[in-house]
């Protein structure tokens, strides 16, 4: 029995709670509805993760950081690394420190174990800021985490910052806004530094596979000085000279758009959205920057880079699209943002998503993907494994692009896949990542061997 | 904003009194939000004169936008009601329910409006973290000890004492004073005032037995509302005056269990009764 079979997807049916967080787009301007913002639904194996999930990814790039996760190993053992974050120096952020939380510390409370690790770590690595995650244990028992890290920072001169990020006590998303609300008391704490022209923050980029360092020559090349990264290649310091910048860019603005938000309203720096992934993104991105600082030498540099890159890629990208014409794509992201500039990037390569959907999206963000799909298409929020694989089997996809967990479906169910995860190895960024991604989405789709998957042979 | 948090022996009088001193508040015009840190839901009744549904935790349960007005109850002389409320007897974690439910009312900025007295009657035995929220950074700034001359009490307030330590290390918050509420025990009065001064605080009120207290629990109740002319409901007003012009806040002295006997021994009447086992 193949996998098709076993499966059974002919007659799988829908978790009726799910209904509503469906929609399929039957005409260009129709009514559109879709439900979503929600918790997961129980028995719906969900892609998501919990709070302390969401904490972490957005904190962990921060290098030369002391990371201390207060709760059973667990947590931190999976946790482990969970991005694909390069540094360029320290590598302190790639230890998972744990407060080891058994049986008898549940019962005594883990207020103690929390301080002698802290002091202990803090003495051996001597780190520059140290950030205490909560976890559901803690949440429970009611250990005072913020008291701890309080008093361990009078002692040890370094700021230690509590991350309210209690698994069971919200979703992912929560866990970003904690992970926000902890870097700005960080940048707060400083004192205010003096502004710098022509700067700005990259923040919402977490430098998988070096990305932040692809957008850095960018803004170098234009004479634009970034401050700070966040929280890719991030490092205290820089973050805390953050409020210098004149410009907040954000890229990932589902995990940390908030913060930029923070930081408008307590310092002023305005903020805008952008998105490096594919050819047009890039180019607006760079051309919204440099218009923000309406510098002559900064527009200039900016247009000649952009022209230089431009007709560098183009012939080698368009040299990938014809192979690619009219093929079918389903894309699966944690934020819509992403799925957005997957879409178009895709239409440069002349494909179609017949598939889109995202963990934590909202009705404008549905409403856009859903404008930028084709009629037939299907618009999915929070989607469970079953059902991205019956969708992507009905619309006879070609490729899968989503992440970690969403790589299995597609091999299992013999479709080509794309790793647009937060563990990628390959630069997705600019204009050498969208060369990149075209390679990718080439090398699997074309790929020989998928005539010979049950899928095809079924076809046939 | 004064936060005053009321600790002490479970059925030794914490919400009666509370309720009663607030009302006395209330009456000299101060603005007063309780807010009730017991899953059993029982600290306003006497002045919303009815137990509420709508508990902060009830509206966590199902789910619902929780917008301030559903939580905050509005009782005699104008005093406002929050009560946590929790899980039933014998099941899941009330501590965390406290966690929760007073980590809301600090989002819903509750705290932005302008009461001059915010109580947390805290369920009598501080049995795990969460019961101690109240007077983590945030809450509460004073405690007061609700207390009786009866030997459980006293132990039960010198333990309460050993936990403030921690968070007035750690902390702003304080010792305000003990509280007695008389239950006609032998020298009552110099016993909990000797016990005080061995804590390093002083007796805020002696507040007398008086069945009237009863009958105006009996019709839901406080004292100032069922006879306001009568001598306990004066009481109460002299109690309200004290924590008002309060000023001795203190880190807590406790004793050994060993003291805290002899002390209360010393205090005992004949020597056939004076035979305190201490566990």
């Amino acid at each position: 029995m193949d996998i098709l079979e076993r499966l059974n997807l002919e007659n799988a049916t829908l978790l009726e709670e799910r209904r509503k967080q469906i929609f399929v787009k039957l005409k260009q301007d129709g009514q559109f509805d879709i439900s979503c913002n929600r918790q997961s639904a129980a028995g719906s194996v969900s892609q998501r993760a919990c709070v302390f999930c969401g904490s972490r990814v957005v904190l962990y790039p921060i290098a030369d950081a002391l990371h201390l996760v207060h709760g059973p190993v667990g947590c931190a053992a999976f946790t482990w690394d969970i991005r694909g974050s390069l540094s360029s120096g320290a590598s302190l952020y790639r230890k998972s420190f744990n407060t080891d939380l058994r049986e008898i510390d549940v019962i005594r409370g883990g207020e103690i174990k929390l301080y002698d690790s802290l002091v202990e770590l803090i003495d051996k690595y001597k780190p520059k800021a140290a950030f205490v995650y909560s976890t559901c244990i803690v949440g429970l028992i009611g250990d005072d985490v913020n008291a701890v890290c309080r008093k361990v920072e009078r002692e040890k001169g370094i700021p230690v910052i509590p991350v309210k990020s209690v698994g069971f006590s919200g979703t992912k998303k929560d866990g970003y806004h904690a992970a926000c609300d902890s870097l700005f008391s960080l940048i707060k704490a400083a004192p205010r530094p003096a502004p710098v022209q022509n700067s700005i923050n990259i923040i919402g980029d977490f430098n998988l596979a070096g990305e932040v360092w692809i957008l850095k020559r960018y803004f170098e090349r234009m004479g634009v000085r970034v401050i700070a990264t966040m929280t890719g290649d991030g490092r205290i310091d820089e973050i805390r000279q953050s409020p210098a910048a004149a410009l907040n860019i954000v890229q990932c603005s589902g995990s940390m758009g908030y913060l930029a938000k923070l930081m408008q309203g307590e310092y002023g720096i305005p903020f805008i959205k952008v998105s490096f992934f594919g050819i047009d993104d890039t180019v607006s991105a760079l051309r919204d920057t440099a218009g923000f600082f309406k510098d002559p030498d900064i527009i200039e540099n900016t247009e000649e880079l952009i022209a230089e890159e431009t007709a560098r890629v183009m012939p080698v990208i368009k040299s990938y699209a014809a192979d690619l014409a009219g093929k079918r794509a389903a894309v699966y992201t944690g934020g819509a943002f992403k799925a957005f500039s997957l879409i178009r990037s895709l239409e440069l390569l002349g494909m179609k998503a017949v598939v889109a959907g995202s963990q934590t999206g909202d009705k404008d963000d549905y409403r856009q993907m859903s404008d930028m799909c084709e009629n037939g298409s299907i618009i999915v929020d929070d989607a469970n494994t079953l059902e991205l694989a019956k969708f992507i089997l009905e619309k006879d996809a070609d490729i899968f692009i989503g992440g970690v967990k969403e790589r299995p479906i597609a091999h299992k169910l013999g479709v080509g896949f794309c790793d647009h995860n937060h563990e990628r190895k390959i630069a997705l960024s600019g204009f050498e990542g969208m060369v990149n991604f075209a390679k990718e989405v080439h090398s699997s789709v074309m790929s020989p061997v998928w005539q010979f998957v049950p899928r095809r042979k079924k076809n046939h | 904003m004064r936060h005053i948090a009321v600790y002490g022996k479970g059925g030794i009088g914490k919400s009666t009194t509370s309720q009663n001193m607030a009302v006395a508040l209330g009456e000299m015009g101060k603005k007063i939000l309780i807010i009730g840190c017991d899953p059993k839901a029982d600290c306003s009744r006497l002045i919303l004169h009815r137990s509420i549904d709508e508990t902060v935790l009830d509206l966590v349960r199902d789910e619902s936008e929780i917008v301030v007005d559903d939580i905050v109850h509005k009782g005699a002389f104008g005093i406002h009601c929050i009560e946590s409320g929790g899980p039933e007897p014998g099941v899941g974690c009330a501590g965390r329910g406290i966690i929760t439910a007073l980590g809301l009312v600090g989002q819903l900025d509750i705290f932005k409006r302008d009461y001059d007295f915010v109580f947390y009657d805290v369920l009598g035995d501080v049995v795990c973290g969460g019961f101690a929220m109240p007077i983590r950074e945030g809450y509460a700034e004073e405690i007061y000890i609700v207390t009786s001359g009866e030997f459980m009490a006293l132990y039960a307030a010198n333990n309460i004492c050993r936990g403030i330590i921690k968070f007035a290390d750690q902390g702003k918050v304080r010792l305000g004073g003990l509280i007695c509420n008389s239950r006609l025990v032998d020298n009552e009065i110099e016993l909990v005032e000797s016990m005080a001064k061995r804590l390093n605080t002083k007796v805020v009120k002696f507040v007398p037995r008086d069945n009237v207290v009863q009958y105006a629990e009996n019709e839901v109740k406080t004292v100032i509302e069922y006879d306001s002319k009568c001598e306990q409901a004066d009481h109460y007003r002299d109690l309200a005056k004290n924590i008002c012009n309060n000023k001795d806040f203190v880190i807590p002295t406790p004793m050994n269990k060993k003291e805290l006997n002899e002390l209360f021994l010393s205090f005992q009447k004949s020597s056939s009764s004076a035979h305190v086992r201490v566990a």
